[in-house]
């Protein structure tokens, strides 16, 4: 409850002081306010991350090198599951962390975790490259759908559907029409599947 | 409140965090998030879900990705405060350490670190990047398709082990590693190998 409140209080914080000072104070406090939640939240994990977006918006490299260590391989799980070959996703990687580089400034931080930002961008960046790549050959679209998941034979219907719009950018539509899913068992397939995602990262 | 619940069972916060909602649905959510506590805290939930299973999937990315990366940035950072852009010379079988003095002879072109590799961009076009690189211990497996790799050695020894073939390196000689062939630097010195590097565009 503190966390959500403290979050949401600190972006009306962020309004005001738009008015009255820079932009980039505004953004600092929100930060700083963010950073204090977590720490009452007891995340120091996540709080270690928004001082390292604060150390890499003032311009300290090491501190990206940092952020790298922590999250680079998590990143590059996902990057080789939708674009399959290493030259084309190591490029990618780099490429996330030279964008984390130039936007750190405009980081939110009472929108998501620092984590989960360099999570959509990796999946954005993969999935755009391999649009690209499936554009400029098309025979092999349908190749990649089938070959998402490594134990697609026996996966259910539920994780296919969870990789096809996570993995391959499908619409969640797009995903139930390629699985025959009925549309309107759609949304609860996609909530088992994560629901079960965390049953399988516990164990 | 089980009006709430309902709408959390529904999926239209999974599909959300997913990216799969339109704008519109997204700015209802938001503002169901900002009304109600449980919304905001199913939402943390989904995203800590995919969190924790991008932890558990996670793949070792390739050990020189992250000093290039952060050569890169540096090199950037260098040329936005106003350092003037230079073309060091191409690296060829007749080149000598002498013809990098300018770059090598630099007070900031200096190891201090604990890296295994550290790299330091001196020259940047489309076609050619020219770096200086310490390698403490060895660079892991690489195979390149589309550009070629050259060295000279300028400070300790090394082996390139190109396939089965051995070739062992030190100052002032020249390599370069051919397209397609997997290959391994091990450093056979006991200070960092120093070398300048050029990929060239194949």
């Amino acid at each position: 409850m503190a966390t959500i409140f403290v979050v949401w209080h600190c972006k009306s914080n962020c309004h005001h002081s738009v008015q009255w000072i820079t932009q980039t104070i505004a953004a600092v406090n929100c930060l700083l306010l963010a950073l204090l939640s977590l720490m009452i939240k007891d995340n120091p994990g996540a709080a270690e991350d928004l001082l390292l977006i604060q150390a890499i918006r003032n311009g300290d490299q090491p501190a990206l090198g940092t952020l790298y260590d922590k999250y680079a391989p998590a990143l590059m799980g996902i990057i080789c599951r939708i674009v399959h070959k290493d030259a084309i996703a190591d490029e990618i990687l780099q490429s996330v962390f030279q964008v984390v580089w130039q936007k750190a400034g405009s980081f939110d931080a009472s929108k998501q975790s620092v984590f989960f930002w360099l999570i959509s961008m990796a999946r954005h960046t993969a999935i755009d490259k391999m649009r690209i790549e499936q554009l400029a050959n098309p025979g092999a679209r349908n190749t990649i759908y089938l070959a998402t998941s490594p134990n697609s034979n026996n996966a259910t219907a539920e994780q296919q559907l969870f990789e096809l719009v996570y993995f391959n950018g499908l619409s969640c539509a797009e995903a139930a029409t390629a699985l025959q899913v009925p549309v309107e068992y759609m949304q609860k397939y996609l909530r088992l599947a994560i629901k079960n995602l965390a049953g399988v990262a516990e164990k | 409140m089980t009006s709430i619940q309902e709408y959390i069972n529904s999926g239209i916060l999974e599909q959300f965090v997913l990216g799969c909602t339109t704008d519109e649905e997204a700015a209802t959510i938001a503002a169901m998030a900002t009304e109600h506590a449980a919304v905001a805290q199913e939402i943390v939930a989904i995203r800590e879900a995919i969190e924790a299973f991008a932890m558990e999937h996670a793949v070792t990315p390739n050990a020189v990705i992250k000093p290039f990366l952060l050569a890169t940035i540096d090199y950037t950072e260098r040329l936005k405060n106003g350092e003037a852009a230079t073309f060091p010379p191409l690296l060829h079988e007749q080149a000598t350490i002498k013809d990098y003095a300018p770059w090598l002879n630099r007070n900031d072109m200096v190891y201090t670190g604990n890296e295994d590799i550290y790299a330091r961009i001196i020259g940047y076009t489309p076609e050619v990047i020219s770096a200086i690189i310490w390698i403490n211990n060895y660079t892991p497996q690489e195979v390149h398709h589309n550009e070629y790799e050259k060295f000279l050695v300028v400070e300790g020894s090394c082996e390139i082990m190109i396939e089965d073939e051995v070739h062992q390196l030190v100052p002032g000689d020249y390599f370069m590693i051919p397209l397609y062939k997997n290959h391994v630097v091990h450093v056979t010195s006991n200070i960092a190998c120093k070398i300048i590097l050029q990929r060239v565009a194949a």
